[in-house]
C-alpha cells in the first residue's frame, strides 16, 4: 500500500525538497520507519530518544492526531491523508513555573475521558489538562496532610507526585492517613503510597524517595520538582522546606495541623513572605506538643491537605488566587475560617532585604534538637524498661510518677503507678516527698522530663526519668498493654 | 559573513502591526508566506488558540498550520515562517520560543505595549541547537518591492 506523506516546510530540506513522500505501510509506526530509510536527515527532528514521536512534532490521520488515535500502532491504508504538523507555539517570558513542553503533551483517549469534568471547565480546558500532566509535584509527608493531597494531585492528573518519607504504616496512623490501609501496617509508608496511586491514576508517575529530607539531600531533590508541598510534622523540616524552595525559588505549599485547628498558606518567593517571616524562630523543643503528644481530629488533616492540594493545582495551571501573602486560619470545634494577611518581613533573614542565609542550615540546631532532646535537657537520670521492672520485683522502695492526663491513664497505665498530670504538677509538690526516690514516666519521655525538671527546681533529687515513657515499657515489658 | 536581510512588504507589516494592537492584552500570532526566504509578502492571521495563558503565550492549532501550508502553496509561494506579540514585553525571542522553534523557519517578534504595536524584530536558527540569530528587516514600500523584482 502506498501512502502520501506531506512533509512540512522545515523539514523539506531532509527530503529534497519535496512537499509530498510516498511510502508503503500499515501502520504510523511503519510509516515513519519508511521514512527515516528513505530521508534519514528526518530521523532527529521526528524521533524522541524514547523512540517515540518528539514532543513538538504531531501526526495527523485524515484530520486527526495520532496521538488522539491508536498513537504509532494507528493503521493507514492506502488514500488515507497523513501530514506531519510541527508544533508551532512560543510566547513571551515564562509565566509560571510550568515548562516550555506543556502545550504539546499529548493527552490519549483514555485520559481525555478520565479529565472530561476538567475538560469542559473553559479556566481548565484540554490545555489546563496538559499543563497539569507537565507539572511534578514533590509532597513531604505521606501522612496525614500528604495522604488526601496525594490522592487528589494523583486523580487529577499531575504527572509526577513525589513523596519523601521513610516511615513505616502504624495502626495509629490510619484514623488519618487515607493513603494506607490496615493491610499495610508494619510495611513502609511510600510502599503503600506507590500502590495506591498507581491504582488511582495509571498515567501518572509516582516518585518515591524512601529517605529523610536533609539539608545534604533537599535541594537535589527538590529541583526536579515544579511545586513543593510541605506536610511534615517537624519544625526542623519545615524551616529546611522553606529555605530550600527559597533558595530554589519554587513555590512552598504549608499546611500544619493540631487538635481540631489546621493552617495553610503558600510561600512563594518573590510573590510573598515565606516561612521565616512568619515564624522567624522555632518554639523551644518541646514546647508545642506534636500530633502524637497533642492528639488530632483525623477529619483535619484531610480539610488541611486538600486544601493544599488546591493550591498547588491553582499553580501548575496558572489560574485564580493563590494564598501567597496569606495565612488560612481554620477551626474545626466552632467552624470557622479566619484570615491573617501575610506581610515580608524587611529584616528575613532568607527573603529580606539583607539576606544572611545563602545556604542551607543546620536545622536540628536551629531548633534546639540533637543532644538532650529525650530528657528535654534536664542532664537527668534515665532508666529502662527493663531496669525499672526488676527494681519493682526487687521490692525496691520507689514510688513511680505518671505525668500524662487522665484520659491517657483510662486507655492504659502501669500497675502501681500514681497519676499527677504534668499541668498539676506545682500544686501537689507537697505529696511528693525529698527522701524518696521517684521514677517518672509520660507517654514517650518528654512530658516527664519536664518533670522532672521542675521536681529538681523544687528541691527534689531522687529522681529517674522511664526512658520511652509507657510505650516502651509496653513494648519491652507489658505487651499486653494497649499502646496509642 | 552576515545573512541577508529580510525584506518585508511595508503593506504586510501595517496588518501584523494592526493585528498584534488588535489581540492585546493576549499575544496575536499569523504566517509569514513568500516567493524566497529572504522575502515576506503576505501575512495570514491566525488565531491564537492558547488556552491556558494567552497573554504570555500562543499556540497556533494543527488545521491552522496546515492552512497557511495550503495558502502558500495555491498562491505558488512558501511558508517562511510565524509572527507574535509579546504584550507589554520587549521584543526579544523568549525561552519558550526558543524550545518551539523550527530551523528552516523564521520568528518574527513584536512588541505591544498598552495596546499600541511597537519595535518587531526578525529572528532564526542557524542550527537545530544554535540560539536565535538576529535577521536585518528590510522594509520595502511598493516602488522599492517593484524594483527588487525587476
Amino acid at each position: 500500500m502506498s501512502v502520501q506523506v506531506r512533509i512540512p516546510t522545515p523539514l523539506r530540506r531532509f527530503t529534497g525538497d519535496r512537499a509530498e513522500v510516498a511510502v508503503s505501510a500499515a501502520t504510523v509506526e511503519g510509516l515513519l520507519e519508511a521514512l527515516y530509510a528513505d530521508c534519514p536527515g528526518l530521523v532527529p527532528h521526528l524521533r524522541g530518544e524514547d523512540g517515540q514521536l518528539r514532543s513538538f512534532v504531531n501526526v495527523y490521520v485524515n484530520g486527526s492526531d495520532v496521538r488522539e488515535l491508536d498513537g504509532l500502532k494507528t493503521a493507514v491504508a492506502d488514500g488515507d491523508r497523513v501530514m506531519i504538523v510541527p508544533a508551532i507555539a512560543g510566547g513571551s517570558p515564562p509565566a509560571g513555573p510550568v515548562s516550555a513542553e506543556a502545550s504539546v503533551t499529548p493527552l490519549g483517549k483514555e485520559e481525555i475521558r478520565r479529565y472530561s469534568r476538567h475538560l469542559i471547565m473553559p479556566e481548565v480546558t484540554i490545555e489546563g489538562q496538559r499543563r497539569l500532566k507537565r507539572g511534578r509535584v514533590l509532597l513531604i509527608g505521606a501522612g496525614g496532610l500528604g495522604s488526601p493531597a496525594a490522592l487528589y494531585l494523583a486523580a487529577a492528573g499531575v504527572g509526577r507526585v513525589g513523596l519523601v518519607d521513610f516511615d513505616v504504616v502504624d495502626e495509629s496512623n490510619l484514623q488519618r492517613q487515607v493513603l494506607h490501609d490496615t493491610t499495610w501496617v508494619g510495611r513502609p509508608k511510600l510502599e503503600s503510597a506507590r500502590t495506591r496511586l498507581e491504582a488511582l491514576n495509571p498515567h501518572i508517575e509516582i516518585v518515591t524517595h524512601e529517605t529523610a529530607l536533609t539539608r545534604e539531600n533537599a535541594l537535589a531533590l527538590f529541583a526536579d520538582y515544579d511545586v513543593v508541598v510541605d506536610g511534615t510534622d517537624s519544625f526542623a523540616t519545615r524551616y529546611l522546606t522553606n529555605d530550600a524552595c527559597y533558595l530554589l525559588k519554587k513555590p512552598n505549599v504549608y499546611g500544619s495541623i493540631y487538635r481540631f485547628e489546621g493552617q495553610a498558606s503558600v510561600f512563594w518567593p518573590d510573590r510573598g513572605p515565606c516561612y521565616r517571616c512568619l515564624y522567624p524562630e522555632p518554639p523551644p523543643p518541646g514546647l508545642v506538643p506534636s500530633c502524637a503528644e497533642g492528639g488530632v481530629l483525623g477529619v483535619l488533616p484531610g480539610v488541611i491537605g486538600v486544601i493544599q492540594a488546591t493550591e498547588a493545582i491553582k499553580i501548575l495551571l496558572g489560574i485564580g488566587e493563590t494564598l501567597a501573602g496569606r495565612l488560612l486560619l481554620y477551626d474545626a470545634l466552632s467552624m470557622r475560617f479566619e484570615e491573617l494577611r501575610l506581610r515580608r518581613d524587611p529584616g528575613c533573614p532568607l527573603c529580606g532585604e539583607a539576606p544572611t542565609i545563602r545556604e542551607l542550615q543546620d536545622y536540628e540546631a536551629f531548633c534546639g534538637l540533637g543532644r538532650g532532646e529525650e530528657t528535654g535537657g534536664t542532664g537527668g537520670d534515665e532508666i529502662t524498661p527493663r531496669e525499672l521492672q526488676r527494681r519493682l520485683e526487687a521490692g525496691e522502695d520507689l514510688t513511680l510518677v505518671d505525668v500524662r492526663e487522665p484520659h491517657e491513664w483510662a486507655i492504659a497505665h502501669i500497675e502501681g503507678a500514681r497519676l499527677v498530670p504534668l499541668g498539676t504538677l506545682s500544686e501537689r509538690l507537697h505529696e511528693f516527698d525529698p527522701a524518696r526516690a521517684y521514677v517518672v514516666h509520660c507517654r514517650s519521655g518528654q512530658r516527664s522530663a519536664k518533670a522532672i525538671s521542675a521536681l529538681r527546681k523544687a528541691g527534689f533529687r531522687r529522681l529517674q526519668n522511664l526512658r520511652g515513657g509507657i510505650l516502651a515499657w509496653a513494648r519491652e515489658v507489658d505487651p499486653s498493654l494497649p499502646t496509642y | 559573513m552576515e545573512a541577508l536581510p529580510i525584506r518585508i512588504g511595508h503593506d504586510v507589516l501595517a496588518a501584523i502591526r494592526a493585528q498584534a494592537a488588535r489581540a492585546y492584552p493576549f499575544e496575536g500570532c499569523g504566517a509569514l508566506l513568500g516567493p524566497e526566504p529572504v522575502r515576506v509578502v503576505e501575512a495570514i492571521p491566525i488565531p491564537n488558540v492558547e488556552g491556558g495563558s494567552p497573554r504570555t503565550r500562543f499556540t497556533v492549532s494543527a488545521a491552522d498550520y496546515i492552512a497557511a501550508e495550503e495558502r502558500a502553496e495555491a498562491r505558488g509561494l512558501r511558508l517562511l515562517g510565524f509572527w507574535h506579540s509579546h504584550p507589554d514585553h520587549p521584543a526579544r525571542p523568549s525561552v519558550t520560543d526558543r524550545a518551539f522553534a523550527w530551523e528552516g523557519l523564521l520568528t518574527l517578534v513584536i512588541a505591544v505595549r498598552g495596546g499600541e504595536a511597537a519595535e518587531l524584530t526578525a529572528w532564526d536558527l542557524p542550527g537545530p541547537e544554535a540560539p536565535f540569530r538576529e535577521r536585518r528587516l528590510l522594509v520595502e514600500t511598493e516602488a522599492t518591492a517593484e524594483h527588487a523584482g525587476a
